[in-house]
């Protein structure tokens, strides 16, 4: 059993119509996953690739199962798309949407909270569970059902791990990019505690990079918690101090969230990390090896 | 987007918060006319570089004389800002000096809004002991910092001013008039879309008022489709041209003075392949990341770009195929290494979509373009082929 979607996730997509999410929902719908519907304001009525369109999440939601919501809407809309989405009473938001202000990213999070919704993102692949579901915009075919669950807060790097244990004849369960924004929804600590408790999946590969304290959290955690083999890559070791690198959340700051620090947190947890992203497949199927 | 001392002090104004009396002068005469504008015998002379540590670097001085003030001005506007920190090649241009009153200052403190980006919050910090050297001392005695942690729905109260006022140990009668001034920064942080701000030193004056001596600013990037007044604040003399001229370009770019450049897609990935280049003991010239959807015309601007850097003396590029495909980048690879003659050797790595059929139209180009697939052993070469030039 994976981790939070499956086959029979019920999904809509929010801003359908547009290029990204027109491109991607037929992607999604070749893999098999289940798009029941789709928003986009003032398009109501029309239908697409098979998929009716509404001009409200609450019209999408009315009267059907719906699991979780795939926002592709713009940045300057898209935190109140997520809003909508939590209050029409959606409890697994995917936002892949990137540059989303920090400031409406504060308040998203207050109503996730109230609502009890799960966000994923924004800025960040979405998640799959391969073979059965896939929200979101990442590469379907490089991937294997197995069992290894991977976190990670960057897109490309994540496909990296991912084919990695897919060449290593590992597999994954499910394959979750957190994203690369400073506010996001799930962090590196739900993600394992989940895989932890899934049944399925027998190690876990955690991709972090420089800026924040996720992963020192994650250290701590997986420190008293996680029985299961973790092996961790940080990327930003050759980064820069005080200078952004492409996501808005990827910054050493006054010395704080750097490789060093995260590294050295993970290795104190025991945690099994690699130097060179190349490793984190090889380390894990070593791993399982003996 | 970070503004510059005066510009932070002007928006400042606007919203009731105290600044000291001053204009900016881009002249020696521009800064005699505001020398006898603001009147007084001694004046503040500050340079407007985006930086940290000025005073410390001399770039912020006191004139006694209206012939000490030109002086400085004249020498200020002359030269460029240049420390340890600033990456920009021969340091910051001073384009402009801040020309103020001097105050009388009671007691320097320290205030700073960030966004707490752990907790989802919005931290306010403070400290009695602002003023130069405020960073080297909060290393050493870090519980010399007072921490209020605001809920962003729900906002400052005025019970986190008195904590912070009482903190800091103001006199119970000034309780008021600092909370005014916290209760108005906040509002300037939140409906700015500010994600940094820090004023240091917060002047208390003999007067018992409280007075931003001075302001560093970082606006969220993202927002600034709704702040049209804000937009325009962005000097693009402070940042390095060649990194501005590639983002205009829709490329992530970030010198770093190495000797390999690196053309990713992805902003992890990009970071990761630096690593990469460092652990097989080389040394990246720069971060970038051509984005998600990039495009054969991007690809050629990248090239362009990093062909263009002197002490670029090979070029790694790593391509993971997600959406993008591996093919149409190998184009825009080879159309712009023709064009630009580029002389430099590169070393490609391909993988995901379409990524054999990439390395196929690399291959049947006849470019000494090498084409690696394992990504270490692309590292490996790369590394090589600067070493063995040597």
């Amino acid at each position: 059993m994976p981790i939070l979607i499956n086959k029979k996730t019920r999904v809509i997509c929010q801003g359908i119509t547009g290029k990204q999410g027109g491109f991607h929902t037929m992607r999604m719908l070749e893999y098999g996953t289940q798009i029941i519907a789709g928003v986009t304001p003032g398009r109501g009525g029309e239908v697409y690739e098979g998929v009716p369109v509404y001009d409200t999440v609450r019209e999408a939601v009315d009267g059907q199962e719906v699991d979780a919501s795939v926002i592709f809407v713009p940045a300057p809309f898209a935190a109140e798309s997520i809003i909508e989405a939590a209050e029409s009473g959606i409890k697994l938001i995917v936002c892949i949407t990137e540059g989303i202000p920090v400031h409406d990213m504060l308040r998203v999070k207050a109503v996730l909270r109230f609502y009890g919704a799960k966000l994923i993102g924004p800025n960040g692949p979405g998640i799959i569970t391969p073979g059965e579901s896939k929200i979101g915009i990442m590469p379907a075919e490089i991937h294997m059902p197995g069992t290894i669950g991977i976190v990670s807060r960057a897109g490309t790097l994540t496909y990296e791990a991912v084919l990695q244990t897919t060449n290593m004849g590992l597999g994954q369960t499910t394959c979750i990019g957190i994203g690369g924004d400073p506010v996001h929804g799930f962090d590196f600590i739900e993600c394992l505690r989940m895989f932890e408790e899934d049944r399925k999946t027998k190690g876990m590969i955690m991709v972090g990079e420089i800026g924040g304290y996720a992963e020192e959290r994650a250290a701590e955690f997986i420190k008293k918690k996680i029985r299961k083999p973790v092996v961790a890559y940080v990327a930003g070791m050759a980064a820069p101090h005080e200078r952004q690198m492409g996501h808005s959340g990827a910054i050493v700051r006054r010395g704080q969230g750097s490789a060093k620090t995260k590294f050295s947190a993970l290795e104190k947890a025991d945690v099994m990390v690699v130097r060179s992203f190349t490793e984190l497949g090889q380390r894990m199927w070593e791993y399982f090896k003996g | 987007m970070q503004i510059h001392e005066y510009q932070a002090k002007q928006l400042l104004r606007a919203y009731g918060i105290p600044v000291p009396e001053g204009h900016t002068a881009h002249s020696v005469d521009e800064a005699r006319s505001i020398s006898r504008l603001l009147g007084g015998e001694q004046w503040i002379v500050k340079a407007q570089v985006h930086s940290s540590g000025r005073a410390m670097a001399g770039a912020v001085r006191l004139a006694k004389s209206v012939d000490e003030l030109l002086e400085i001005v004249d020498e200020m506007l002359e030269s460029r800002f240049l420390i340890e920190s600033i990456h920009v090649e021969g340091g910051l241009p001073i384009n402009a000096v801040l020309i103020e009153e001097p105050l009388e200052i009671a007691q320097q403190l320290y205030l700073a809004i960030s966004v707490d980006r752990d907790e989802d919050r919005i931290m306010c910090v403070a400290s009695e002991d602002g003023g130069i050297g405020f960073q080297a001392l909060i290393a050493h005695e870090p519980d010399h910092l007072y921490r209020v942690s605001v809920d962003p729905v729900v906002g400052l109260l005025p019970y986190h001013c008195r904590q912070v006022a009482q903190r800091l140990g103001l006199p119970s009668f000034q309780y008021g008039p600092f909370s005014d001034f916290l209760t108005r920064l906040y509002r300037f942080f939140v409906e700015n879309d500010i994600t940094s701000l820090e004023i240091n030193p917060l002047a208390r004056l003999v007067n018992g008022q409280f007075v931003t001596v001075n302001a560093q600013v970082h606006i969220d990037d993202n927002a600034l489709f709704r702040h049209s007044n804000l937009q325009d604040l962005r000097d693009f003399a402070q940042e390095d041209p060649k990194e501005v001229s590639a983002e205009q370009h829709g490329l992530s770019y970030v010198r770093l003075g190495g000797n390999i450049g690196c053309l990713v897609n992805g902003a992890g990935l990009a970071m990761a392949t630096m690593d990469l280049i460092k652990l097989n003991r080389g040394d990246p010239a720069n971060f970038m990341d051509v984005g998600g959807t990039v495009t054969a015309p991007r690809v050629s601007e990248a090239l362009r770009v990093l062909s263009a850097e002197e002490q670029v003396q090979a070029i790694l590029v790593n391509i993971f195929g997600g959406i993008v495909r591996c093919d149409i980048v190998a184009n825009g690879l080879v159309e712009a290494a023709r064009e630009l003659g580029v002389k430099v050797p590169i070393v490609v790595r391909f993988a995901g979509n379409h990524a054999e059929e990439g390395i196929e139209i690399i291959r049947s180009s006849g470019l000494p373009i090498q084409c690696i697939s394992d990504l270490n052993q692309a590292a490996e070469s790369v590394v090589a082929l600067v070493r063995d030039k040597r």
